[in-house]
């Protein structure tokens, strides 16, 4: 008798650098976006930054409030949706919600008819009150929130193709979830000096984290390259080095305009009918391909 | 653009990576420098480019003209940025031919794997090719260990690496 075939799980990589303003934000929201697009794979994008630009980015604001009403946003994976304040939380592990009552679709793609689906693209929407995760003491408070997104995390991998988590950039006890849950870490810098400080003090902390039983693969990621006058001395070095060099993606992001948050207009910037944006869209279908193939996905 | 010699220059501009805006702005100061002037400072720079050929480890039999054909399909989208990047570190920094860069990125790479042989089409079609076998980042890693090695510069100030 044949045996049944175990689906394999899915790969989950959190975007992450220990740096501000390398891109992670915009990087989660379009490259998953055109991810989903050219690969034809089921992405889900979980934004577990307490900022929670992402989901801005996405999301008007009536939208959201709607989504946190109906407790469709990443604290009903911290927390079972019980009475709880910005300042607490409770110890009551609780059932975790189901994948479809929480995550929110925003783009399929399908062949025929509509319930003929071919992939989709769902995002689990940020929440401001994660913050107060890393504002408590309780080591007993927050494992349990720790838990479930453990598990909410593996229910993902049986579900979708690829699992992306936007994270802060800090080292905090959200990071700790993100760098726990993920197989690959997908590491934005720019080609400066403080960005690639970003780097190695990501490394630092990773090298360092006892409880972190298998390290997850890093892959880097050069964003907000200039278009004129670039010097590339800094993409050298970094190509050049023997640790970082083999991983960091051949397809770089430029600067661009298009990827800066624009307060007239939400939703991906490669979905703008304005100059420019379907070269952004090409650009980001290249890099795409190569991230599937160095998440092994091809 | 009706007139082929502007044309070229833009090509040229672009595939340079001028922004769109710095070209415009470089194109109106020209327009207003006499021809007097102009001759000057073309007299100046091919004066700089000699003492630069010179002294630089680019030989002459390996440096490629800013502008040819080929270059014109650099401005397209038809390439790769792995065939890119390794085109400006080992050809146009380091002045190396097709067949050296191959024998070199060979030898980086090498080991007992098969590696295809360069083929008269181009070094874009031999690094696609190459690619089957090693992942592009492995590729331009080391094409950059090879420029590191031809080009040792100044460290620096504060390195990927660190002392960590």
């Amino acid at each position: 008798m044949a045996k049944q075939q175990q689906k394999k799980l899915a790969p989950v990589m959190s975007i992450l650098n220990m740096k501000g303003g390398v891109g992670k934000t915009t990087i989660s929201a379009h490259l998953s976006r055109e991810f989903y697009r050219e690969t034809e794979k089921n992405v889900l994008v979980v934004d577990l930054d307490p900022q929670f630009n992402l989901t801005q980015t996405i999301f008007h604001e009536k939208k959201y409030e709607r989504f946190k009403r109906d407790g469709k946003t990443v604290l009903s994976v911290m927390e079972s949706p019980e009475s709880t304040s910005l300042y607490d939380t409770h110890e009551t592990d609780g059932e975790l919600p189901d994948l479809s009552d929480i995550v929110v679709n925003v783009k399929y793609l399908w062949r025929g008819t509509t319930d003929n689906w071919v992939a989709r693209l769902d995002i689990l929407p940020g929440d401001f009150s994660l913050c107060k995760f890393s504002l408590m003491e309780d080591r007993d408070l927050i494992e349990t929130a720790a838990e479930r997104f453990a598990k909410f995390i593996e229910k993902a991998r049986e579900t979708y193709d690829l699992v992306c988590i936007d994270c802060n950039p800090s080292s905090s006890f959200l990071t700790v979830c993100a760098l726990k849950a993920s197989t690959h870490l997908l590491v934005p810098v720019r080609p400066d000096r403080y960005s690639m400080l970003g780097l190695r003090m990501l490394d630092n902390f990773i090298n360092r984290f006892k409880a972190l039983a298998v390290k997850p693969k890093k892959i880097i990621i050069l964003n907000g390259i200039p278009r004129g006058g670039y010097d590339p001395t800094v993409e050298n070095e970094l190509r050049s080095d023997p640790e970082y060099g083999p991983i960091t993606l051949t397809t770089s992001l430029y600067m661009t305009k298009l990827l800066a948050a624009n307060p007239r207009y939400t939703g991906f910037a490669t979905d703008r009918k304005v100059a420019h944006s379907n070269s952004l869209q090409s650009r980001m279908g290249v890099l795409s391909r190569e991230l599937a193939a160095a998440l092994g996905l091809k | 653009m009706k007139n082929p010699d502007i044309n070229d220059l833009l090509i040229i501009l672009v595939s340079a990576g001028w922004a769109k805006r710095d070209i415009v702005s470089v194109l109106m100061q020209v327009s207003k420098l006499s021809s007097f002037d102009l001759e000057d400072e073309l007299s100046e720079i091919s004066y700089r480019l000699g003492e630069v050929r010179r002294y630089s480890r680019i030989k002459e039999s390996h440096s490629r003209p800013l502008f040819s054909p080929s270059a014109k399909k650099i401005a397209s989208d038809d390439y790769s940025d792995l065939y890119l990047k390794v085109r400006d570190m080992l050809v146009l920094e380091l002045g190396l031919s097709n067949e050296q860069i191959v024998s070199l990125l060979s030898e980086k790479l090498g080991g007992d794997a098969y590696l295809p042989p360069l083929s008269k089409k181009s070094l874009a079609n031999w690094l696609e090719r190459l690619s089957v076998y090693y992942s592009p980042s492995e590729i331009l890693h080391a094409a950059a260990v090879i420029r590191e090695r031809f080009n040792k510069g100044r460290p620096l100030d504060w390195g990927v690496r660190g002392e960590s």
